[in-house]
């Protein structure tokens, strides 16, 4: 809830606009000392939060060589768009994304369902489940490289055995970017898992007797009650995990050896390894930054308003 | 010192340092701007130790007229890199000594981030040394680094393997290593005939260029360091060689993944016949620390180094230059203590220490003739020929763009994805761009 | 429409007590059933192993004369009211109350036309269209009902459906869901802790304790012969008072001691409980009803001698319809473990006060007088005893005393 909100009818502005109503607002000491004690949090939030994306959406409209920077309008825009790195980027990253998050969403279910069932020992259970989440993302990627790898790499070999693949996976590039996708959803499930289970343990138990009463069999609940009282817990897995796996960097680069462009590695390289294309990162950079709010924006609106009046 | 105990430590040094990636984030280190007489030298982390007892010796000889600290760099170059365009960047003095990577003087000379030096490195100091590694110290006719110690490619083969299949001497054209190491896997049952660096990154970048220059193509025009000529039927012929390397089956396909280490593990582990690999593998193939099961003892019987092949017969062949150089801030206010430092450094006395408890290469050509300074550091004799063919990558200020490029197009030409044809042409245009591309004023 | 009978019943949750045990109960077809005990006597146990939300330890249940052991609970054909309702939170009143049937599949006009109904006996109408969250606790209430109407189940099985209530919303919705159930005559079990509910309720009430049923009857019954201290203590509002007492006999009549002043009980008594003359001389538990007091200033001259007691009155409530009197009198409880408990479940004084009244050798009364009665606090009263009502416990078993015709109560249903 807003302040504004709160605020009695009769105290508000004429209008029921914004500026309305912060007028009607500020008209109240009260509501005038409020704004005043929280400027201060605001003022901090705007020059570390918001300056810094104004500055690179600002710097993406310009040229920077070294330290020289010249207007360059949509320059860097067409220039990303029409380069194939680009492309293989956006496209790499759309698959990654995709696949993590339906299998680390649909695993992620069974596994909250199972743990939420109660049994001995879930505590340590979730416990464990949790030890691939805690480990730095950096230190998996490097950790499942080498069980990649061709020469003793153990899941080079199972792969082989099963003949899910003809050579070494790591030198192919579509081989790779599956292999990332496993090692996300081996990674990131148990987290999934853990904010649908925090969902599901809020959901009354009487509701599922009351279905189980009402002739509801097992599959049932879970389409009729389960999955519709999960929805915001849905809604902030899905978002918090497909707006991770957009940004995904550390995978990619370490995992690969960068030899699959995702749109963060994209970025990286422009901004950090390349002396020309700093401005080509950074308007990648905003690319990400747009996406996102639009991916976010679509789980939020699209998925969250009906569940938005469960509360 | 027993040579075995060095070469080992020597090859555990720099393999750390190949180890890319993990040992990231170290904090920031404050500068270390002390009294007058402080320097800052900074590099890389040296697990030998020789880098501190050597500045240990110049400290004392100074008798506190000049006192250097050691900065510790990024063991990652590419890190190590970032972080010192960072710093200058940011305008903050915060060492006076650097030791660079050969492929830094020009991007770094062209910020007008160092120090020229023709004055103090005279050319008369220069007279004795191989040219490659001077060369990646020149931009704008100025001199801008002093060499330290020089890498170079080199081919390590199975002399035991080649003699025992009837093979009197080791391969002079990439044709002839796809046969021999074909017939010689084959006939003793080895995994593959040839390994090397195909990934991309900065070591297959090496592997390329080298496949191109023994093509007998060139990248960079020699005559004019702005223009790009790799889009050449030479070129392309040498990208054909490498591409032939995997596809003939002679490399296996992980080569496009392999990096020093995974080469070597694989040398090591007596499967394949030859090995692309720099000076430092030359003190692993002893060493149980990394694997090695050969019998020490027999190793340096079994295992021989020669020059890489060329495409056809009778060409020139180069091997590509890496390896360090000392370079001086532009920003520093101690210029002539720096200098001193660095005429220390580069004493034979010092080289020589260099030499032989760190297997460290010398770029100047008297070393590879020192009788005494061989029995001491037999790797003197074996790599020098590869040493005395080395050529620098492209020295240019936007390196790091061409080497982008560059290990993209050679891994993609490694892994069939692209043909050579196509490798050479986007590489031409893509480079020629980044070349064209302004160079700021180095009057900054 | 079914008759459900519990046969010895037994549910056990792991070790420990059982919290069903050999639990014998049959609810007639259209009978309205309440089970009713304090917390943890097991009577919301026994309502969800008909309901098949718990498995039965042992012995049976049968709703119209099959057994249901084994049965799911939606094949049962019994619908429930959950205490905090229970509806889904995220669908619309009318798709709650139509969600049984969809799954039933049942046809489409008939779903229709059953919760519209259903909706309109229980005032629903303009609600079918909003969710849960946006109605009142009462609203909610109905919606649970209405869920369970449309299913047009064998059985209603309510869950102390009433307790989110306030009070009066409560009191309303008993008489609503009294005449829905009139109008049904759906069999249905009704659990609640709450004695008023059971008694107002109720067609026949079951009292529960620990697990184990202490009495079946009509309320009436109840009300006039407990079977034990506990059912005694457990019905009626405010509760029995009780106190210990030798019991005298003194010219043919029986006489008990009353804070030192001697009360006479009436022969009617006394040839009612032909048992009692195996107590004579002995301490017994004697139980007073708080109706059973009244205040002889007002009563005129028809009020038996030797019926009344004096005492000084601590507090009064005056309640309009009814005053009530609490005072004290030196006539301690002998504090048995039963009473302790009876105190504790009971929910009335605390059990520490009572108890460390009777050590000091006083108890507390409470007396229900006519509005008539002008007494005031900390006045001296003289309070005439209905010495026909009293009810006698032995001290031992706290088994009623009764005897002969008396004891009918104790054989109307129970075991």
């Amino acid at each position: 809830m807003s302040v504004a909100s709160d605020a009695r009818p009769g105290e508000r502005g004429s209008g029921d606009g914004f500026f309305a109503r912060l007028r009607g607002d500020f008209a109240n000491s009260e509501r005038r000392t409020g704004y005043t004690m929280v400027s201060p949090s605001l003022l901090l939030i705007l020059v570390i939060g918001a300056w810094p994306v104004i500055y690179a959406i600002w710097l993406s409209f310009q040229r920077v060589i070294a330290q020289e920077t010249s207007f360059a309008g949509l320059d860097n825009y067409a220039t990303m768009f029409s380069d194939p790195r680009f492309h293989s980027a956006v496209i790499n990253t759309s698959i990654f994304t995709v696949l993590s998050v339906a299998l680390e969403f649909v695993l992620g279910v069974g596994i909250a369902l199972a743990i939420n069932r109660g049994f001995r020992g879930q505590g340590a259970t979730r416990a464990i489940a949790l030890i691939p989440w805690a480990f730095p993302t950096v230190v998996s990627a490097i950790m499942w490289r080498l069980m990649y790898q061709q020469t003793g790499g153990i899941m080079q070999y199972i792969a082989e055995k099963i003949q899910l693949v003809s050579g070494p996976i790591l030198a192919s590039e579509q081989a790779t970017l599956f292999a990332a996708v496993f090692v996300d959803v081996w990674k990131t499930t148990p987290f999934v898992a853990l904010l649908l289970l925090a969902g599901l343990q809020v959901i009354p138990g009487d509701v599922y007797e009351a279905a189980r009463v009402d002739g509801a069999n097992a599959l049932q609940q879970f389409k009729s009650v389960t999955l519709p009282l999960l929805k915001p817990a849905i809604v902030v897995a899905l978002l918090f995990r497909t707006l991770d796996a957009w940004r995904v960097f550390d995978l990619f680069w370490a995992m690969s050896d960068r030899t699959v462009e995702s749109l963060s590695t994209y970025v990286f390289k422009g901004v950090r390894i390349s002396q020309t294309e700093f401005s080509l990162g950074d308007a990648a950079a905003v690319f990400i930054f747009v996406t996102s709010l639009v991916i976010a924006a679509f789980f939020i609106r699209g998925l969250g308003s009906q569940s938005a009046g469960e509360g | 010192m027993p040579r075995r105990d060095f070469l080992k430590a020597a090859g555990a040094g720099v393999a750390g340092t190949a180890l890319l990636g993990s040992t990231a984030c170290d904090g920031f280190t404050p500068a270390v701007e002390g009294t007058s007489n402080s320097l800052v030298f900074s590099f890389g982390p040296d697990d030998s130790g020789v880098v501190q007892a050597v500045i240990d010796m110049f400290n004392k000889k100074m008798g506190g007229k000049i006192t250097v600290e050691y900065r510790e760099m990024p063991a990652d170059t590419g890190q190590y890199f970032d972080k010192l365009r960072t710093e200058f960047q940011s305008g903050v003095v915060v060492n006076d000594v650097i030791g660079a990577d050969v492929i830094w003087p020009a991007q770094l000379a062209a910020n007008g981030w160092l120090e020229p030096l023709d004055e103090l490195f005279t050319e008369e100091m220069q007279s004795d040394y191989i040219s490659a590694p001077l060369d990646t110290g020149r931009y704008n006719d100025k001199i801008y680094s002093v060499p330290w110690y020089a890498d170079a490619g080199m081919l390590y083969y199975r002399k035991d393997l080649l003699d025992k299949n009837g093979i009197k001497s080791p391969p002079k054209t990439w044709e002839e290593l796809y046969d021999i190491g074909a017939k010689v896997a084959g006939a003793e049952g080895l995994g593959y005939g040839y390994v090397g660096q195909g990934a991309e990154y900065e070591g297959g970048v090496c592997n390329g260029c080298e496949f191109v220059w023994n093509g007998g193509g060139e990248i960079q025009d020699p005559k004019d360091l702005a223009k790009i000529v790799i889009d050449s039927p030479e070129a392309m012929a040498g990208l054909e060689a490498g591409q032939k390397v995997v596809s003939s089956g002679v490399a296996p396909v992980a080569f496009a993944t392999f990096k020093e280490l995974e080469s070597l593990t694989v040398f090591l582990n007596q499967d394949a016949v030859f090995m692309r690999n720099w000076p430092f593998a030359y003190g692993g193939l002893a060493d149980p620390a990394l694997g090695t099961t050969f019998d020490p003892k027999k190793v340096y019987e079994q295992v021989l180094v020669t020059t890489l092949p060329v495409t056809e017969a009778g060409q020139e062949n180069f091997a590509c230059l890496g390896g360090w150089t000392f370079a001086i801030n532009a920003l520093s206010s101690k210029k002539e203590q720096a200098w001193e430092f660095i005429k220390f450094m580069i004493t034979p006395e010092i080289r020589e220490t260099f030499t032989i408890d760190r297997a460290a290469m010398p770029p100047e050509r008297s070393f590879y003739e020192d009788k005494k300074l061989i029995k001491e550091q037999p790797l003197l004799e074996v790599a020098k020929d590869a040493i005395a063919s080395t050529k620098p990558r492209p020295i240019h200020p936007y390196y790091s763009d061409m080497s982008l490029r560059m290990a993209e197009s050679f891994n993609e030409n490694i892994k069939s994805e692209i043909s050579p044809q196509q490798a050479i042409s986007t590489l031409q245009t893509q480079m020629q761009r980044i070349a064209d591309t302004n160079v700021p004023n180095p009057n900054i | 429409m079914a008759e459900i009978e519990f046969e010895k019943v037994t549910k056990s949750f792991g070790e420990g007590a059982l919290a069903v045990d050999q639990l014998d109960l049959g609810i007639k077809d259209g009978e309205f059933m309440v089970l009713v005990g304090p917390s943890g006597c097991g009577k919301s146990t026994a309502l969800r192993m008909v309901a098949g939300l718990e498995a039965i330890s042992d012995g049976e249940i049968k709703i119209g004369g099959r057994v249901v052991n084994e049965v799911p609970p939606k094949d049962r054909d019994i619908a429930m009211v959950f205490q905090n309702y229970a509806l889904y939170p995220h669908m619309t009143v009318y798709d709650n109350m139509a969600f049984a049937l969809k799954l039933a599949k049942v046809d489409k006009g008939e779903m229709d036309k059953r919760v519209k109904e259903a909706a309109h006996v229980l005032g629903l109408d303009e609600f079918l269209g909003r969710k849960p969250r946006a109605l009142s606790g009462g609203q909610r209430q109905r919606v649970a009902m209405g869920r369970a109407i449309v299913r047009e189940p064998q059985a209603f099985l309510m869950d102390e459906p009433l307790s989110n209530l306030d009070a009066k919303l409560r009191v309303q919705m008993r008489s609503e869901i009294g005449r829905i159930q009139d109008d049904l005559e759906v069999t249905t079990i009704y659990v609640t802790h709450d004695q008023v509910e059971a008694m107002t309720m109720g067609d026949r009430v079951a009292v529960m304790r620990k697990g184990e049923l202490q009495q079946v009857g009509t309320p009436t019954e109840l009300f006039l012969t407990p079977v034990n201290l506990f059912t005694a203590g457990f019905i009626g509002s405010p509760s029995m008072n009780f106190l210990s007492s030798k019991l005298e006999r003194s010219n043919g009549n029986y006489q008990i001691d009353v804070g030192g002043q001697k009360v006479t009980i009436h022969e009617k008594v006394t040839k009612d409980r032909p048992e009692l003359e195996k107590y004579d001389g002995k301490e017994i538990i004697i139980g007073v009803r708080p109706q059973d007091f009244e205040d002889k200033s007002i009563m005129g001259d028809d009020a038996p001698e030797g019926s009344s007691v004096k005492a000084k009155v601590d507090l009064v409530e005056v309640l309009g319809t009814e005053t009530l009197v609490h005072f004290e009198l030196n006539a301690p409880m002998v504090m048995t473990e039963d009473m302790k408990e009876l105190q504790a479940d009971a929910g009335g004084q605390d059990p520490a006060t009572v108890e460390s009244r009777a050590e000091e050798g006083t108890n507390e009364f409470v007396a229900q007088l006519d509005p008539k009665s002008r007494i005031k606090r900390g006045e001296e009263v003289e309070l005439f005893i209905d010495t026909r009502q009293l009810h006698f416990f032995d001290i031992d078993n706290s088994q009623g005393i009764y005897g002969g015709d008396g004891d009918r109560a104790a054989g109307n249903g129970n075991r």
